[in-house]
């Protein structure tokens, strides 16, 4: 029969053994109670402490979700110490001092100094703020151990810091449509900078892949912009009044979804890309995880500010019958109202170090813990044959970012 | 199915091992070799996972780490190692001494605010051409008429009365920068010198003045800030104790606050010692003019109500004024002069917003 000639079966013990990849999944185990334990009491002690206590709080959440986090069998672990943060901020000061000073006393000496001073100085701030990032990513790596092999990073922080600043003009150039490309270039400098003990990291993720999964969220926020704007420019005046402030109205709702489901879409990319030799990740992580966090975030935050406002009402309702006759007295005699003060004070302390537990509890461990349940290691035992190489790095970029507002978990 | 899994620190690939314990060291064995021996003294354990056990060694390489997940083995070897559970997380006495010296460093910080600040910001006002401060008095000119919300009241005989009040006052003195007064339409009394020269009065104190020379101390008083250049003075310290505070605080959550506070507190005990100094400027001013400093005390009583017994007299940006009343008090002297305004000329100036 030719038919069957024409299919030609080979014999079994010839078929080529294709090995399905080894698959490891992630996860983590640690209990949402610890973790709220552990920021409240951080949080507390922020303020007795004047804040230095933050160094000991960072160190003890990375701890925490390092420690919590299973690969396969074992879990990473955090060696860092809120000592050493402490260190690098003191180092980052000095560092810091004679910039701000002598931009203080450029800005002093002549008048016509003045125009361009204050310019370079947010340009170096902007830069140093980057370099600060690169370090404390190095750091950070440095202190990560799996398997009693540390991560480590080569490159160069002024590079990169370089880097940002030419890729930040393009994106700001373009609308924001390079961000993509920016994204990956960044990050392919990251990760090839990166190794695993003698395991070299890189970057597999694309600025194509991501912009056109970015490209809608583009087209609500920027791309609605831009399109109000040349609307606006054709209509006449009292149309342009309401052009804009619809687009105003439907920003003020796109603006911030289109940024949370971009962080999803964001993490997920950057979470694919990831390659140490031939270990790879892979991603499930869906947009509305991410963005569930946000909502229960947002839930939490409002239901607190109401109930410290309703503190605070009721607090004044007893003492204070009108409004008028509250800034009249003020203006006479405001001091016997210093308990009320102390304890509006008070309350918005507590307010201030509540947000941050609140958004440390949902935001920064609700997505480390998404992102743990949704990602997948391939080719793990890859991994069993790096050799330990690379040495801790010191904490300046941690101090330098905590000065500079650039700080990460 | 190992007991335990060894990581020697050189090498990722996990090492499955069993455990021996002898009289001092936990033996790490490899089939039948020995890969380690662990002093049980050595033994640290490691923060991870509650479920496992992982333990260092300060002896061995350091991030050699040995994995036990069966938990009779896990017992037996916490059991023996003395010293496993210490220093494991940040514990009560490392809190205490973070506490200690935060609270200490807080404190040099403040007193460095507090004490060579001003010094630093007395050197550095000299310093400043008069040009590049009448640009920073710009800038805080538009704040001040924002948060006034102010018109100024110019035109008219009020403002002829005014400039002639002036022109009289600074005939007798010396000033870096030219003064320049202006009146804004508000209820609230008050008076203030920016950096620049220009002074700002508020209708609400030329309302409630019942005299000349009550306006003219106060004048007197600013120009006195004027002299001393005081508003630079304030707003050099101003940038470097929010410099200062703000390195400390970082970026808590909170620390917005918390600076604003120490600021509130420190500018406030700066500018009472420049209020006592802008005092004796307008006492001696006025008596070379041969008028009584003491009016313009009537006056801040007048305003500010007697703040005796007010709880809080730190935070106070005006220091009481009661005790400043007793200062002018002391400098009291005989009206021998001329008047310094007209009884025309004082009404003007008392209606100088309500003509425009």
């Amino acid at each position: 029969m030719p038919m069957n000639i024409a299919v030609p079966v080979p014999p079994v013990a010839s078929t080529p053994r294709i090995p399905l990849p080894e698959r490891t999944e992630l996860a983590f185990t640690g209990a949402p109670g610890d973790f709220f334990g552990l920021v409240a009491k951080g949080a507390a002690l922020i303020l007795p402490t004047a804040g230095f206590y933050r160094f000991w709080l960072i160190t003890d959440i990375r701890r925490h979700l390092w420690g919590k986090t299973r690969i396969g069998g074992e879990s990473l672990e955090y060696t860092g110490t809120g000592r050493e943060l402490l260190i690098g901020f003191m180092i980052a000061l000095a560092v810091l001092a004679p910039i701000y000073v002598g931009y203080f006393a450029l800005s002093l000496a002549a008048e016509r100094m003045q125009a361009f001073a204050s310019v370079p100085l947010f340009l170096v701030l902007y830069v140093f703020g980057q370099y600060a990032v690169y370090r404390a990513r190095r750091y950070r790596a440095t202190r990560t151990i799996f398997r009693g092999v540390r991560f480590w990073m080569t490159g160069s922080a002024w590079r990169y810091a370089g880097k940002t600043f030419l890729w930040d003009l393009a994106t700001l150039f373009s609308l924001g449509l390079a961000l993509p490309w920016r994204m990956a270039a960044l990050e392919r400098y990251k990760m090839q900078n990166t190794r695993f003990g003698d395991l070299a990291g890189d970057f597999a993720g694309t600025g194509s892949t991501l912009f056109r999964r970015g490209v809608a969220l583009w087209a609500m926020t920027i791309g609605l912009a831009i399109a109000a704007g040349v609307l606006a420019i054709f209509v006449g005046n009292a149309a342009r009044v309401i052009v804009l402030i619809g687009l105003l109205s439907a920003m003020s709702f796109t603006l911030p979804i289109a940024y949370v489901l971009f962080r999803g879409t964001l993490i997920r990319w950057l979470i694919e890309g990831v390659r140490f030799g031939a270990v790879a990740l892979e991603s499930r992580l869906r947009r509305d995880t991410v963005f569930g966090c946000y909502l229960k975030w947002l839930a939490a935050t409002t239901g607190y500010g109401a109930v410290l406002a309703g503190v605070l009402g009721s607090l004044f309702a007893a003492r204070l019958g009108d409004l008028n006759k509250l800034e009249a007295s003020l203006a006479a005699d405001w001091s016997s109202y210093a308990f009320e003060a102390a304890a509006v004070l008070l309350l918005y302390l507590a307010f201030l170090l509540g947000l941050g537990v609140l958004k440390r509890y949902f935001l920064d461990r609700g997505i480390w813990v998404a992102v743990a349940a949704s990602t997948t290691v391939v080719n793990l035992t890859a991994a069993d044959h790096a050799v330990a190489a690379g040495e801790a790095a010191g904490s300046l970029g941690e101090g330098l970012a905590d000065a500079l507002d650039v700080g990460a978990i | 199915m190992a007991a335990a899994v060894f990581y020697d620190g050189l090498a990722a690939k996990p090492r499955p091992v069993a455990l021996r314990f002898a009289a001092d060291a936990v033996e790490i064995l490899e089939g039948e070799t020995v890969a380690a021996r662990w002093a049980y003294p050595d033994i640290k354990r490691l923060p991870v996972e509650a479920a496992r056990l992982r333990v260092r060694s300060l002896g061995a390489p350091e991030l050699a780490r040995l994995e036990v997940e069966d938990e009779a083995l896990a017992a037996e070897l916490l059991r023996r190692s003395p010293q496993a559970e210490a220093g494991i997380t940040t514990d009560r006495r490392t809190i205490a001494r973070i506490v200690g010296w935060s609270l200490a460093a807080a404190a040099s910080i403040v007193l460095t605010t507090i004490y060579l600040l001003p010094l630093a910001a007395n050197q550095l006002a000299p310093l400043v051409p008069a040009a590049l401060e009448r640009r920073l008095g710009e800038a805080v000119d538009n704040q001040v008429r924002v948060l006034f919300d102010g018109k100024a009241c110019d035109g008219g005989p009020g403002a002829a009365a005014l400039g002639k009040l002036v022109a009289t006052l600074t005939s007798r003195v010396e000033l870096p920068l030219a003064a320049e007064v202006r009146v804004l339409d508000t209820a609230i009394g008050n008076a203030l010198a920016l950096p620049g020269g220009r002074i700002y009065l508020l209708d609400g104190l030329l309302r409630r003045a019942e005299s000349p020379d009550e306006i003219a101390g106060i004048l007197a008083h600013e120009l006195g800030h004027v002299a001393r250049r005081d508003a630079l003075r304030r707003l050099i310290q101003a940038g470097g104790s929010s410099f200062l505070l703000g390195l400390l605080f970082g970026d808590i959550t909170g620390g917005g606050t918390l600076i604003l506070l120490g600021r509130t507190l420190v500018d406030s005990s700066y500018s009472r010692e420049a209020e006592t100094d802008a005092d004796r400027f307008a006492a001696d001013l006025m008596v070379a003019l041969g008028r009584s400093p003491q009016p313009m005390g009537a006056l801040l009583v007048r305003i500010t109500g007697t703040q005796r017994d007010m709880p809080l007299p730190f935070l106070a940006s005006h220091p009481v004024s009661e005790a400043r009343l007793d200062a002018l008090k002391a400098r009291e002297s005989p009206a021998t002069g001329p008047p310094l305004l007209t009884e025309e000329e004082w009404r003007a100036l008392k209606s100088i917003c309500k003509a425009g």
